[in-house]
């Protein structure tokens, strides 16, 4: 199945994102594991034409030589192959398993991009409750295109947006204009 | 710290987030159910200490597994609650459970005198008996019974069938064999215009989906066990029309009668998937009637959602030219198979259903497609509209010799 553009979804920004891809005439699969708030949202998308795999997640990458995404299945999908032009990674954080941790660290289990932490585990909150916590700011590694490094080079077709994003950075709008235009 | 997950269905991994409960259509019009989190992992840490802890009321979840499709943690909430179910629920209406459940020995018995077992079921008199002694809801009308089986239908075509090079094994369904061959020819008809020859299963019983919702655990896993034995003798794709039955062989059994199937998986599917992945590689084309013309509504069934598959029978309607295709917003019916059927659950299963049949009315469509059987009844009782399945308005839109002659090799 062709689209233009796969949303791995989960974060409250991928249905915008997702309708903003419609909006500009571009056909779009968002798939998503989990419901979250924005639930209008994804119904709004799917009766517009949206494509929408909710209870689902993309279970492998298929990777073109250049280190770009070739293809994505799902675990419903298992042997289907869903190409796109563009992808978007806007998993959420550790709620929605956009962001996976364990004792020795965190990762990104959908693409396995290069993602930003405190390497020593015992920084990665603070006592105080109401502080800010350290870990709130891990996240993935991007250029200045949003593209997310893998071993410290950029996935050229696969733009991260949202929760998942180092530093907490705020960039939907942003996203949603690259896609756009692309 | 725990490495390795020794629970069924993922309990431990739930995180207490509730997301399932809000999404779950039978706590929100049912007070007496206790919902997902609660009839599920919550109650699954006491059952698991004492099987005293069982709650009779987790016999009104309606296994539309919209829980499950919500969780963000994966945790299987639905298969949990048929688990139980199997193990500790006692019904008060054993013998109406197992009228119910049993469809292919009803369906047996029926059908040699279809037209009298139709005409005494639709009475007034039947349905209030039936509603007092066996507590069947007299809202209900039972599907028709056909006088002629499916399988004796295309036996009798099996000569036309075997002279097609290729071939497709099918898995007709209870519905289709006993009360809609129709269904049934639809699909022949569509597929010998493939090129395709249609074959039945060397053995085949009902799915066991109405067993399992009605605690009948050891005849679910007979019937299992004989389907399971065909499905590895075809050696030809098996195709279904029903979501249901393929959810359940694809995942139920092993989920809840903990019978093995990742070896079948593969190669039991929906017509419409394969039929679609078939056109996308190129291998059949479908060449449609010039002067069809249908304004018609698709209702992704509970379990289709739950495979993810609606996507298939989407876009081959959105394929037929002069289809004017409205997509539903997800919501269930409320049937659930013989759960609507049952006097105390009727005005639930009416009342999960509503805003979708307001959805229906308000979408100004002459007819509903939809992949389940069951939804169909539902559908056509709640919203007087016909209910089609997917294979029918295909085989319906497509010009059938120009069809045959595009995919004749």
């Amino acid at each position: 199945m062709k689209y233009d553009v796969i949303i791995a979804g989960g974060d409250s920004a991928d249905v915008k994102i997702a309708m903003a891809a419609l909006q500009a005439g571009k056909s779009c699969c968002l798939v998503a594991e989990g419901r979250l708030s924005g639930e209008g949202g994804r119904n709004a998308f799917a009766k517009a034409g949206g494509v929408l795999l909710l209870g689902d997640r993309i279970s492998s990458v298929e990777w073109a030589e250049d280190g770009s995404v070739a293809a994505v299945h799902t675990a419903n999908l298992d042997d289907e192959r869903l190409v796109a032009s563009v992808y978007v990674l806007a998993a959420g954080r550790f709620f929605t398993r956009g962001l996976v941790s364990d004792m020795q660290g965190i990762s990104e289990p959908v693409f396995g991009t290069d993602v930003q932490f405190e390497p020593d585990r015992s920084k990665w909150c603070v006592e105080d409750f109401f502080a800010p916590q350290p870990f709130e700011s891990f996240g993935v590694i991007t250029d200045e295109d949003r593209h997310p490094l893998k071993n410290g080079k950029a996935i050229v077709n696969l733009y991260a947006a949202g929760e998942i994003l180092a530093g907490g950075v705020d960039n939907i709008e942003e996203i949603c204009r690259r896609i756009i235009s692309a | 710290m725990q490495e390795n997950n020794i629970s069924i269905a993922e309990f431990e991994n739930c995180q207490k987030c509730n997301i399932c409960a809000e999404v779950c259509p039978m706590m929100e019009v049912n007070p007496l159910y206790p919902g997902p989190k609660q009839a599920g992992p919550d109650g699954e840490r006491y059952r698991l200490k004492d099987p005293a802890f069982f709650d009779n009321a987790l016999k009104y979840c309606l296994n539309c597994k919209r829980c499950e499709v919500a969780c963000p943690s994966g945790v299987k909430i639905g298969d949990i609650i048929a688990v139980n179910k199997l193990k500790y629920y006692k019904s008060e209406h054993k013998m109406r459970d197992t009228a119910l459940a049993s469809t292919d020995l009803v369906g047996s018995l029926a059908s040699p005198f279809a037209p009298i077992v139709n005409g005494v079921l639709s009475l007034g008199v039947t349905k209030s008996v039936m509603d007092g002694v066996l507590g069947v809801s007299k809202h209900r009308t039972f599907p028709k019974y056909s006088s002629r089986k499916f399988t004796s239908w295309l036996r009798r075509h099996a000569h036309e069938q075997n002279a097609y090079p290729r071939k497709v094994t099918y898995f007709h369904g209870c519905y289709v064999n006993y009360n809609y061959p129709q269904l049934g020819k639809d699909f022949v008809k569509l597929m010998n215009a493939c090129g395709y020859g249609v074959m039945l299963l060397e053995k085949e019983r009902c799915c066991g989906v109405a067993m399992i919702a009605n605690a009948m655990g050891e005849k679910a896993r007979k019937s299992a066990l004989v389907n399971l034995a065909s499905i590895r003798k075809a050696d030809t794709p098996v195709l279904t029309t029903s979501s249901t039955c393929t959810f359940t062989i694809r995942d139920e059994y092993e989920h809840v009668l903990g019978l093995p199937t990742s070896d079948i998986r593969s190669n039991l599917m929906l017509a419409t998937r394969w039929l679609y992945r078939q056109i996308e590689d190129g291998k059949v084309k479908l060449i449609f009637k010039e002067d069809y013309s249908r304004k018609l509504a698709y209702h992704t069934a509970c379990h289709m959602q739950k495979m993810g598959w609606q996507q298939y029978s989407v876009q081959l309607l959105q394929m037929i030219p002069g289809l004017q295709l409205t997509l539903l917003e997800q919501h269930c019916c409320g049937i659930s198979g013989t759960y609507g059927f049952k006097k105390e659950n009727y005005e639930y299963s009416q009342k999960v259903g509503a805003p979708l049949f307001d959805d229906i009315r308000n979408a100004g469509v002459e007819a509903v497609v939809t992949d389940c059987e069951t939804c169909k009844w539902q559908i056509e009782a709640s919203t007087g509209l016909p209910v089609f399945n997917p294979v029918s308005i295909l085989a319906e839109a497509i010009d059938f010799e120009k069809t045959k002659e595009a995919n004749a090799q």
